[in-house]
């Protein structure tokens, strides 16, 4: 298990054939919440993360500079759905660190309350994230907003919460779903569009599209002046 | 000074941002308090300090930014009953989310799956009971009728059907069995599915009585689970209403692959209005449903007065 420099608490292995796969430390040890592996390495418990299911985890595999994630760090997680990225993200703050995952489909925040009672480091949130106001109650400010939401106005929606929660110096994570927001326009020209709206009010750190792990997905990091 | 209040409590922070008063909320004010939270209304532990301290300041206006970003320190310290407190509320509003609407999506998609289960399973009965008389399957189109007949004496059938020179074997007994056990679980279903059918009409009548006049009990139940919800419906525009089920055409013609003509309809050319028109009255009629569908569900939504009659009055005496 080798830890990433440039990744706080994310470890990966590489196979003979020079395949990598990617790993955190389970803060739950002989939990595993999505039939995911647990691997046992010099007396510690990890779980497997697949970059196929999360966007955040093809960032890192197709080679993002940095994240902004460390030990400690307070979390705003804005369309986390099962909960499957976002419980990876737990495992990187740890115990001192915090997660509110926010979504707005009862469904699905269901089953995110069943993991979030046994992780006790991430806050479940029934909400809007384009109503940053209706939940600022519920959150603290933030070191990291992370948004992965299928909505036609992922970028505005995503300021908008930067600018409500974000401490300055903090950094926010977009994973753009192109197709969500417009579909007669080519990825790279929306990519470039989301780029132009992101750089009026933050400083952009790194950009990578997540081919092959994700189709017509893109992922931004950003820091707030 | 400064007023805060979040899931937690009510605080008081003194001017270099220390916490000077706070009330932590119990179980019962925290789920009443909530809603005027999220609301962002003055809520009941905020009345007195706003009384008692003048020239106090709300940070929960969102105002003041640097404010806001200097008490966080402080209440990190209330971390573990922020997570407490955010299962709470999302509990409760979970549980308050389960509408009867939700109901109504279940029981439509059971009743679509029922009717496929009942064809999957009728195939395999009339290719097993054909090795015993082909010559029924061939004149039986019915799945529900045939069922019954596979229940019935071979020799009886063998003359009902006048059957002369047959194809079939006259299988053993234990044989037999098996096959009429396959045909009593087709009929089950099929009671099974009248009876869900009956419900959801009832549940239909119920809950969006105006959409029931309008579009039918079962079109109505059909377009609320493809709109994922009453409230998606009601948020939408008739035209979206209109094509609600032809997406996948819907977005061929968007994308412009070989010029596609847009689609006309969607699950609505299953109402009488529509499928009994000729070609080229079909986008017009669908248009003039979809409105009123529309109306009606809004009505429904907002628990208005009844008129969905009127409603169906209206279209119809317009396509008269």
């Amino acid at each position: 298990m080798i830890p990433f420099t440039k990744f706080e608490n994310v470890y990966f292995t590489k196979d003979s054939r020079g395949r990598e796969r990617f790993f955190t430390q389970n803060l739950t040890p002989g939990l595993s919440f999505f039939e995911e592996d647990l691997v046992r390495d010099g007396g510690r418990e990890y779980r497997n993360w697949e970059p196929r299911r999360s966007k955040l985890c093809a960032g890192m595999a197709k080679g993002l500079s940095q994240t902004g994630l460390k030990r400690g760090s307070t979390v705003l997680y804005l369309g986390a759905s099962h909960g499957y990225t976002a419980s990876f993200v737990s495992d990187i703050v740890g115990r001192e660190g915090v997660v509110f995952c926010l979504d707005f489909a009862p469904r699905v925040v269901r089953d995110l309350v069943f993991m979030c009672e046994k992780k006790e480091n991430m806050a479940p949130i029934l909400g809007d994230a384009t109503d940053p106001k209706s939940y600022a109650y519920r959150v603290l400010p933030c070191d990291i907003v992370f948004q992965d939401v299928a909505q036609k106005q992922q970028a505005e929606i995503f300021l908008d919460n930067c600018k409500h929660f974000l401490k300055p110096g903090g950094f926010g994570i977009l994973a753009v779903k192109s197709r969500s927001m417009d579909i007669t326009i080519p990825p790279r020209q929306l990519y470039a569009k989301v780029k132009e709206k992101l750089e009026k009010e933050t400083t952009i750190v790194d950009f990578k599209v997540l081919d092959p792990f994700e189709k017509d997905h893109c992922i931004f990091v950003v820091k707030k002046p | 000074m400064y007023l805060y209040s979040n899931i937690v409590g009510t605080f008081v922070f003194s001017q270099n941002f220390q916490i000077r008063e706070k009330i932590l909320f119990n179980e019962k004010q925290l789920l009443e308090f909530a809603g005027k939270l999220s609301a962002g209304e003055v809520i009941e532990t905020e009345k007195p300090f706003l009384e008692k301290f003048k020239n106090i300041e709300d940070l929960r206006q969102g105002k003041n930014q640097k404010a806001l970003d200097a008490i966080a320190k402080e209440l990190l310290g209330y971390t573990q009953k922020m997570y407490e407190n955010n299962l709470l509320v999302t509990k409760a509003s979970v549980s308050l989310s389960v509408t009867d609407d939700l109901l109504i999506i279940q029981v439509s998609s059971s009743v679509d799956e029922l009717a496929k289960s009942i064809n999957l399973l009728s195939k395999r009965l009339r290719e097993w009971f054909s090795y015993s008389l082909p010559e029924v399957e061939d004149r039986i189109t019915d799945h529900k009728k045939f069922a019954e007949i596979c229940l019935s004496d071979r020799k009886q059938l063998v003359q009902e059907f006048h059957v002369q020179h047959g194809m079939g074997r006259d299988l053993q007994k234990k044989d037999s069995i098996a096959i009429q056990n396959l045909a009593r679980t087709i009929l089950e279903l099929f009671r099974q599915k009248e009876e869900a059918e009956r419900y959801l009409e009832d549940l239909m009548a119920r809950v969006c009585p105006n959409m029931t006049a309008v579009a039918g009990a079962l079109i109505g139940a059909k377009l609320i689970t493809i709109g994922g919800s009453l409230r998606n419906l009601v948020v939408m525009p008739s035209s979206t209403i209109q094509l609600l089920g032809a997406e996948k055409a819907l977005f061929k013609h968007m994308l412009n692959k070989k010029n596609v003509r847009p689609p006309k309809h969607g699950e609505i050319i299953n109402h009488p209005l529509v499928s009994s028109a000729p070609r080229e009255e079909r986008g017009r009629r669908a248009r003039a449903l979809a409105d009123k569908i529309l109306l009606a569900v809004k009505v429904d939504y907002f628990k208005g007065q009844f008129i969905g009659d009127r409603l169906r009055k209206e279209l119809e005496a317009k396509f008269a």
